[in-house]
């Protein structure tokens, strides 16, 4: 159970009353309530990560579910393998997830992926041996954008344990609906 | 010398360039330029807090200044002790988010959140003694944007230090926080 209670939506005036109306039903959205504006604020920089990033989102989606794996975050795992399956990522690739960079189901480039994560997110920089082979294949942009979304993660994770927010009871929302974040 | 190019200014949208060039001039920022859609709601996300949040602005700093040493992040640490220096903070209390904590530097507050500071940055998880000591200090919503705000350090200083961005030759002027909320002011209302 969450170590706070959960911000009312019914005392939400002006712009958080507004980002509240226009999020998904999501415990984490609720606890973040508390902060205000800050709501608004954090949900427009994720949902430009997710939704806006020349990165491709399997990529992606492998970074942040990774980042929850080596945070023990176990909400932010949850939601981040619905959007992975909602975006065609292979069971045995999100198990993989699991289990390490060497896992058989990834492919090179996921393999690389993992590791770069595993390293920035362990070591704060990269070395050379993860950071050289990845940046061959991506562009500056999409390692600017990889880096700034495992970091992201990070943040998220934190947020999540440390209030202790709940997996939402059945029914209570569908979760982050990709084709949305994509049309704005 | 930064790991990959930074961005050059005229291949930046035209929103994006507008506010680079009223943003203090950092090289972080004109990293950060280069993630394109995240680049602006990074900016808004960062000065809600640096300017329009409830935490006092001494606490805020010597917490970031703690992940930024947690996270051997010169460049983190140099630019924020210069903001410190713009509050008027003491070169004793900025030097002691180094240290062992508790400091006797610090008050009981900023001890205790800086201790918190210390046990999200490793565990993820603050123990329950551990965040039950810090409600004694704060309120909920203090402690959520305290929780955002060591996580966006740790973000930030990944960034940094992965990315090789570079120390500027000469400081800017200032703190550079009202640059940063006067360029968010200019944004549409979108961010």
């Amino acid at each position: 159970m969450a170590r706070i209670p959960y911000f009312d939506p019914s005392n939400a005036t002006g712009r958080l009353k507004d980002a509240i109306e226009k999020l998904p039903n999501l415990n984490i959205f609720r606890m973040m309530g508390h902060s205000g504006d800050m709501l608004a604020k954090f949900t427009g920089l994720g949902n430009q990560i997710l939704g806006r990033s020349d990165l491709d989102p399997i990529l992606r989606e492998i970074a942040i579910v990774r980042v929850g794996v080596l945070s023990k975050a176990t909400y932010e795992v949850f939601q981040h393998e619905r959007i992975s399956r909602q975006i065609g990522m292979p069971e045995e690739v999100i198990q993989a997830i699991h289990t390490g960079p060497e896992a058989p189901a990834f492919d090179e480039l996921q393999r690389l992926v993992m590791a770069y994560t595993d390293d920035v997110v362990l070591n704060v920089r990269a070395s050379d041996a993860t950071f050289d082979p990845l940046s061959e294949k991506l562009s500056y942009k999409e390692m600017q954008e990889l880096t700034l979304t495992i970091g992201y993660y990070m943040m998220v994770s934190r947020f999540l344990e440390t209030f202790d927010v709940d997996i939402e009871e059945e029914g209570q929302s569908e979760g982050v609906n990709m084709k949305d974040l994509e049309r704005k | 010398m930064a790991r990959v190019a930074y961005p050059d200014l005229a291949d930046l949208k035209p929103a994006d360039r507008s506010l680079m060039e009223q943003l203090p001039p950092l090289n972080v920022f004109r990293m950060l330029s280069g993630t394109g859609a995240s680049f602006a709601p990074f900016m808004s996300f960062i000065n809600a807090y640096l300017n329009d949040g409830i935490l006092n602005q001494d606490l805020r700093e010597l917490v970031i200044l703690r992940v930024g040493h947690l996270c051997k992040s010169a460049y983190e640490v140099h630019q924020h002790e210069r903001v410190a220096r713009t509050l008027g903070m003491s070169e004793m209390r900025i030097q002691a988010t180094k240290g062992a904590i508790p400091a006797s530097v610090y008050n009981d507050q900023e001890n205790a959140a800086l201790l918190f500071t210390d046990e999200q940055v490793a565990n993820v998880k603050v123990s329950d003694a551990t965040f039950t000591a810090t409600q004694a200090h704060f309120s909920d919503p203090e402690i959520v944007e305290l929780t955002m705000i060591i996580g966006t350090y740790l973000m930030v200083c990944r960034f940094l230090e992965t990315l090789e961005v570079d120390l500027e030759e000469n400081d800017i002027s200032g703190s550079g926080l009202a640059e940063i909320e006067s360029s968010i002011q200019t944004l549409g209302s979108g961010n």
